[in-house]
């Protein structure tokens, strides 16, 4: 057993593999990957794995700690899930990016200093961006490149921040960093980009749904995860991030309603999750940061058994549309219940996985006397129950009967969601003898007590109540085939129409311009010409004999310098 | 669109429905209800940090307000940002 093997090498060895096997073959490499991955990580012990040196820098690429290995292992879990789920895809591109996109998240949150970090750090953007491109529609192709554009500002304003960070303070380790610290906002940034900040967050909005089926189950495990990972570990406890985290709970849910795009509606749902995570960073304390990393856990198996069971839909019938779905559950019933099984534990339904996580946040912010703040995120959490816990279901598998019939989707498929689904409710229902004994934080935290239950009980069900009392009685905003206008209008279509109104509006000055130039310089060629051309007055005077006299001295001058 | 040999399911008939739709709301009076178990100190013990979590309805209150707040937000949002599909010009494949 290779116990000392960095975590990130068997997904790149398995990168490389996969692009040079085939069928069964692939399918059973891809599979022992995460498997053999899990199997090292048993036998790694807490410490540095690898040092070098270089450039007077020692960089510890692999370095393990608690905080790390809850990652790792949620990384080895979310990459398996994944592969089952597309192991019927024949796409050697999408086998290859994942692999290569696995790996770099588990070496970002493996490693010990910023420099291994950022290099991970831009592997996962570029790894990841093929994953939106192998969807191969121009949606997909534009969007994947307005995606590449934002997370390489995320990679630069990093280097930027580390730059400073290291040059400064003469500090690599991958440790506590602090706004205060030199270049610590511009560190948070960029982090702050990757985890959906408010304004930061369009890429994941914009290119998440266009991936493929099997390629968004991917992208929603590692690089919002990473981020939470990272602001964890380099800015637990600055302030603003509740604040950040706040609005992150609380603006996606509206957009999130009127959506018609469930995997939008999915990927606005994922910025309300994030959010309670970043305010978990920035509540800073033991209960909170717990709260916070366990959240990411839940989040990768309830979001990503959501987003394959909309996967399921896409594939099946090709749609993904609100207004082009409905009474799948006649002919999927399997898929509609792993579906619900998901949209209750996101919705922290008691014994569901949300409900033992979520709420330690919650309470950190009670404890802490952040009131107000509690009552936006009570809100929030009541908005989740709307959008993922009864639109996600209800729109695609009950409500109105769409006509369309699709079988239940291959059953690798069905597979993958049935461990995502039966890991949300073994975690929800015993949450102390599995996810809280890889809590790396020290607090003492019992999800289960009767006002607990009870209370969210009573939220969860009026919540229900009143999107049902609204359906029924036309209050519901019905499902438009339309699209929402957010933040990326800016520059998809405000700076492109100033830019070309700017362009426009100089045009005829660039015209004005042009022109009066070059008849200044054709009307100066034109009386060069007319003097000193063939037939021009001053030519007359050319003698034959000066051009051989000039001919001779330039052959004079050649020599001498050939000779000397 | 339904094929004439599909079964009718349960689901179906719009009594069905209206009958679920009853059970749920019975079902939400009783949950509501033990806020009153709790005050009465029967079966279990109401804890609170805040003066107002601690009232009788403050949770079912919070959760029904919330979602019809969002709901109507939601809908005036959409006046402001709701656009037709090809507005950027891009294609839609679902067609």
């Amino acid at each position: 057993m290779p116990t000392e093997l960095p975590p990130f090498l068997p997904f790149f060895i398995a990168a490389v593999l996969a692009a040079a096997t085939r069928g069964r073959l692939r399918s059973a490499l891809m599979l022992a990957t995460p498997l053999v991955g899990a199997a090292a990580l048993v036998g790694i012990g807490a410490g540095d794995l690898l040092q070098v040196e270089i450039l007077g820098y020692t960089l510890t690429p692999v370095r393990v700690d608690e905080l790390s290995m809850l990652f790792g292992w949620l990384f080895h879990l979310g990459a398996l899930i994944a592969v089952i789920y597309a192991l019927h895809t024949d796409d050697t591109l999408q086998h290859v990016a994942a692999m290569i996109y696995a790996g770099s998240a588990l070496g970002a949150v493996f490693a010990g200093d910023l420099i291994s970090f950022f290099l991970f750090w831009e592997l996962l953007t570029l790894s990841s961006v093929f994953l939106v491109w192998a969807r191969r529609t121009p949606q997909a192709m534009a969007a994947g490149f307005r995606y590449l554009v934002l997370q390489i500002a995320s990679g630069v304003t990093l280097l930027a921040g580390i730059i400073v960070y290291v040059y400064v303070t003469g500090r690599v380790d991958m440790g506590h960093i602090g706004l205060d610290a030199p270049g610590g906002w511009l560190i948070m940034l960029a982090l702050g980009l990757k985890c959906g900040f408010p304004l930061l967050h369009m890429w994941l909005t914009d290119a998440y749904p266009e991936s493929t089926p099997t390629g968004t189950v991917f992208l929603c495990m590692f690089t919002t995860k990473c981020a939470v990972y990272a602001l964890t570990r380099t800015f637990a406890g600055a302030e603003p991030l509740i604040y950040i985290g706040t609005v992150m709970t609380f603006f996606p849910i509206f957009f999130a309603v009127i959506e018609n795009d469930l995997r939008r509606v999915l990927s606005f749902s994922m910025i309300n999750q994030l959010g309670f995570m970043v305010c978990g960073v920035g509540l800073g304390s033991a209960l909170a940061l717990n709260g916070a990393v366990s959240h990411a856990f839940n989040d990768v198996l309830f979001k990503g058994l959501l987003f394959m069971a909309m996967g399921a839909v896409l594939t099946m019938t090709g749609r993904s549309k609100a207004s082009d779905l409905g009474g799948l559950y006649k002919t999927m019933p399997q898929t509609a219940t792993l579906c619900i099984i998901g949209a209750a534990s996101i919705s922290a339904i008691p014994l569901f996985c949300g409900f033992v996580s979520k709420s330690m946040i919650m309470q950190a912010a009670l404890d802490q006397g952040y009131t107000v703040i509690w009552f936006f995120l009570l809100f929030a959490s009541v908005g989740v129950l709307e959008h993922a816990g009864i639109k996600i279901p209800f729109f695609a598998f009950f409500a109105h009967d769409s006509g369309l019939r699709p079988a239940e989707p291959p059953v690798n498929m069905r597979l993958a969601m049935a461990v995502a689904a039966t890991l949300c409710i073994v975690i929800g229902a015993f949450p102390e003898a599995t996810l809280y004994r890889l809590l790396p934080f020290d607090a003492d935290y019992h999800p289960y007590d009767m006002t607990h239950v009870i209370t969210q009980l009573q939220l969860v069900m009026f919540g229900g109540l009143a999107v049902f009392w609204m359906m029924r009685t036309g209050r519901y905003p019905a499902e438009e085939r339309a699209i929402n206008l957010e933040f990326d209008w800016v520059y998809r279509r405000l700076l492109p129409s100033a830019l070309g109104g700017a362009e426009r509006a100089l045009a005829p000055a660039w015209a004005g311009i042009k022109r009066g130039v070059l008849g200044q310089f054709s009307s100066l060629v034109a009386l060069l010409f007319r003097y000193h051309g063939p037939s021009g007055a001053l030519a007359k005077t050319w003698p034959t004999g000066s051009m051989a006299l000039w001919v001779a001295v330039l052959l004079a001058v050649f020599v001498m310098a050939y000779y000397l | 669109m339904q094929t004439p040999k599909e079964p009718k399911r349960y689901l179906d008939d719009k009594d069905n429905v209206t009958r679920l739709w009853r059970r749920f709301v019975i079902l939400c009076a009783l949950v509501a209800a033990m806020d009153l178990l709790g005050l009465l100190e029967v079966i279990y013990h109401r804890h609170a940090t805040l003066f107002v979590e601690g009232l009788p309805g403050f949770y079912s209150g919070w959760g029904f307000v919330a979602i019809v707040a969002l709901i109507l937000l939601a809908k005036q949002l959409r006046r402001l940002v709701m656009r037709p599909e090809n507005y950027y010009g891009e294609t839609d494949d679902a067609d």
